[in-house]
């Protein structure tokens, strides 16, 4: 009897520890398995894309951080083709190129699957060497709303959000529409160097709730981008990065900044030109709140931080990309009319000035303007020129002395006269400590400055410190 | 008596309540998830279908899959009207030649089953120097830059398919090994800073190209990338540049390369050179 108790006990136990094994395996978060779901999404965004037999219009910011936005049209086809135009460049003409979408690892992907110079373009622009406007040719599908097709690139955080185009005709109207939004960027970063200064600044001022906030803009127009930095009450500095856009909202010039601006509960995005005064003013609004961006004149800084300066060598290559502080007029009338020298004296492309180092020395000695020129097999030239550095009332002066006695020092001075000039000027340079270097392909925790001339106000450099 | 049928009877309860307990509400087998639906196929298709596929199993991939290459790397696909006349070059510069004389299915037997196009160039991080193509497990060649050929320049077409004889060698080596003689020849110059050696050095040193002096094995394949890619005369000249011990070395070399041809394949490397370099000529505007 003992034992059939233990037996039955047994079983009982048995029992119970099995059933506690027991799991239900119908109980699921999702009603479909991840293949159906990314199945549904890739007919859901194909059936959205076929829907507009005049295509779609929209904003592609590829990477928040470092660049701005690009106006795409797109018109896709059942079978797999899709007509592009871009404002990226000037050659806005409709390319006709495949596309796909295919099961990603998480969601639908739109892939453009051959080469449209206008995606390809912003993922790797020039042969000359590495130079990417951080863009893809893959896009995870994040959704739809009201007709807004929202995707996400995944290497660069970019965000591309596209709605119908509402155009009557795609091929034609979709190229004006590039072409307008190009020339309307083109104008915004016109600058007469010969009378412009670098404290003519873009500043964008927040009106919201009875406070002011103003922010300086900084702009890079080689990457459509904003370095918006704000000074609170305490003194305290801030820096923020804005991408924008030169669009078209309604028919109308806006720039569209992203991320959007987060001002207390406002939120400023998309900032419409303001066609009822003469001067270039875009307004955005919130609640109430408005925030304009408008050019003015601030005055020069006290130039002490030359005081501070965090090193002995300054540097700047071209290799690391630019900032917003090296401005288009320095890029224009000193960078580029290097090259444009070495173009003329040796033959296209033969040499491009690569990189810069400044020597600094208050000793007395020579501070040494090394400059590096590179030809096509990536073979260096340096060349060095000799200044005497002195600082009065909180300006650098460079005294330029001549070349030193190198083989390429003569030989090339010619060339990169627009740089010794830039140094050399009468009137000085003003300095700036500027945090740590940012550029547009580098950033290193070097700390960064800036040096402007007080002969050409509209010639600033921007570089790093060893 | 009884203990044994209390144990039978309790057995039978066991299975039954394993049998149930183990029951499984999951889903049945559905259909498959797989697409095996036809794919669109545009005229370009059609023709890679033909051409490459049939004849030789290979694939041209040219439409972009991001599992195809790096995405790390800011690379792109290759334009549409840079396929076909590309596809038609190798097929000429690289498989008719090996055909010819290794036998009518010689490349059909030993192949990268995949050939993959990408549009730009592939920018090494941190180092000055770019990735024309890569061989994967003897399965895979991908070319890069192809959006930047330029059928009017012979260096323009030289270099890509110098890439392509270079990784279909190392594809021959993972099937037929050199002989260790080669790698005994200069061990100590090979150098992870190969793109610090000019051209000249290089061959001073022994070394058919600087990248020849990375390792044994592009050593190796640098040498037939070289010879296939050049006339006999011109590769002739290339070495007679080099030192006197450089041009023995290369000399050394190039013995041991010739016989691996003629030993594995039964292949004279300088035939295949006078076909391969023809074709290149050929191929140019």
């Amino acid at each position: 009897m003992k034992k059939i108790i233990n037996y039955i006990f047994s079983l009982l136990t048995l029992t119970l520890v099995l059933n506690s094994c027991e799991v239900d395996r119908t109980e699921e978060i999702f009603d479909d398995s991840p293949t159906v779901r990314i199945e549904k999404e890739i007919s859901e965004l194909r059936t959205l894309l076929l829907s507009q037999t005049q295509g779609f219009s929209g904003v592609y910011f590829p990477n928040d951080d470092v660049v701005g936005g690009i106006n795409f049209h797109m018109n896709f086809t059942e079978n797999l083709r899709v007509k592009i135009t871009s404002d990226f460049k000037n050659t806005t003409d409709l390319t006709d190129t495949r596309y796909d979408i295919v099961t990603g690892t998480t969601s639908a992907e739109l892939v453009f699957t051959t080469g449209s110079r206008h995606i390809t373009d912003l993922v790797q622009d020039g042969a000359a060497g590495f130079n990417t406007f951080f863009g893809s040719n893959s896009f995870q599908y994040a959704g739809e709303e009201n007709g807004v097709i929202t995707f996400k690139d995944i290497r660069s955080d970019g965000v591309f959000v596209i709605s119908p185009s509402g155009f009557t005709n795609f091929d034609i109207e979709s190229v004006a529409s590039a072409d307008i939004t190009y020339a309307n960027r083109q104008a915004f970063t016109d600058v007469d160097c010969a009378t412009a200064s670098v404290y003519d600044n873009l500043v964008m001022e927040i009106n919201s709730g009875g406070e002011t906030i103003n922010y300086i803009l900084n702009y890079d127009p080689n990457n459509i981008f904003f370095d918006a930095e704000t000074t609170n009450a305490d003194g305290v500095s801030s820096r923020q990065s804005l991408g924008a856009a030169f669009t078209l909202i309604g028919g109308e010039q806006a720039i569209s900044i992203s991320p959007a601006l987060e001002v207390g509960d406002n939120s400023f995005k998309d900032f419409i030109l303001d066609s009822s005064i003469p001067e270039v003013q875009y307004v955005a609004t919130a609640n109430g709140a408005t925030a304009r961006i408008f050019q003015t004149s601030l005055s020069a800084p006290t130039g002490e931080d030359i005081l501070e300066l965090p090193g002995l060598t300054y540097f700047y290559d071209t290799a690391d990309g630019t900032n917003a502080l090296l401005s288009p007029c320095f890029q224009e009338q000193v960078l580029d009319q290097i090259n444009t020298n070495l173009d003329n004296r040796f033959g296209p492309g033969t040499l491009r000035f690569a990189f810069f180092a400044v020597f600094l020395d208050f000793d007395g000695n020579c501070t040494n303007l090394a400059v590096w020129l590179q030809d096509g097999g990536g073979n260096n030239f340096r060349a060095n020129y000799c200044h005497l550095a002195n600082i009065q009332d909180n300006t650098l002066f460079l005294d330029y002395q001549g070349p030193f006695a190198g083989p390429n020092d003569a030989f090339f001075e010619a060339d990169v006269q627009p740089l010794i000039d830039f140094f050399g000027g009468a009137q000085g340079l003003l300095y700036t400590n500027e945090g740590s270097f940012r550029g547009s392909i580098n950033s290193y925790t070097n700390a960064a400055g800036a040096f402007t001339s007080l002969d050409n106000q509209s010639l600033r450099a921007y570089g790093l410190f060893f | 008596m009884k203990n044994i049928k209390n144990i039978i009877w309790a057995n039978l309860v066991l299975v039954a309540l394993l049998i149930s307990s183990c029951s499984d509400s999951s889903d049945r087998i559905q259909e498959s998830q797989i697409d095996a639906s036809t794919p669109i196929l545009s005229d370009l298709d059609i023709w890679l279908r033909s051409n490459f596929v049939s004849p030789y199993n290979i694939e041209i991939s040219y439409l972009w899959g991001a599992s195809n290459t790096d995405i790390a790397r800011f690379l792109y696909p290759v334009r549409e009207d840079n396929v076909q006349r590309w596809s038609e070059t190798i097929k000429r510069a690289w498989i008719d030649p090996y055909n010819e004389l290794g036998g009518k299915d010689f490349i059909a037997k030993i192949t990268p089953r995949q050939i993959v196009y990408s549009g730009g160039f592939n920018f090494n991080p941190n180092s000055p120097t770019i990735t024309l193509g890569i061989a994967e497990a003897g399965t895979r060649i991908t070319f890069f830059n192809l959006d930047f050929l330029d059928y009017s320049d012979e260096n323009s077409i030289r270099r890509p398919l110098q890439t392509l004889h270079h990784e279909y060698a190392h594809i021959l080596n993972q099937k037929f090994p050199f002989t260790d003689d080669f790698g005994l020849i200069t061990p100590a110059d090979y150098t992870a800073q190969w793109f610090n050696l000019s051209a000249q050095n290089a061959l001073d040193m022994g070394f058919i190209t600087p990248y020849a002096s990375s390792q044994e094995g592009e050593d190796f394949v640098e040498i037939i990338a070289t010879m296939l890619t050049n006339s006999r005369v011109n590769f002739e000249a290339i070495i007679d540049n080099a030192s006197p011990s450089g041009q023995a070395i290369i000399r050394e070399k190039l013995g041991i390369v010739l016989a691996y041809f003629q030993e594995n394949f039964g292949i004279d490397l300088y035939e295949l050179q006078e076909l391969s370099y023809q074709a290149l000529l050929d191929s140019l505007d």
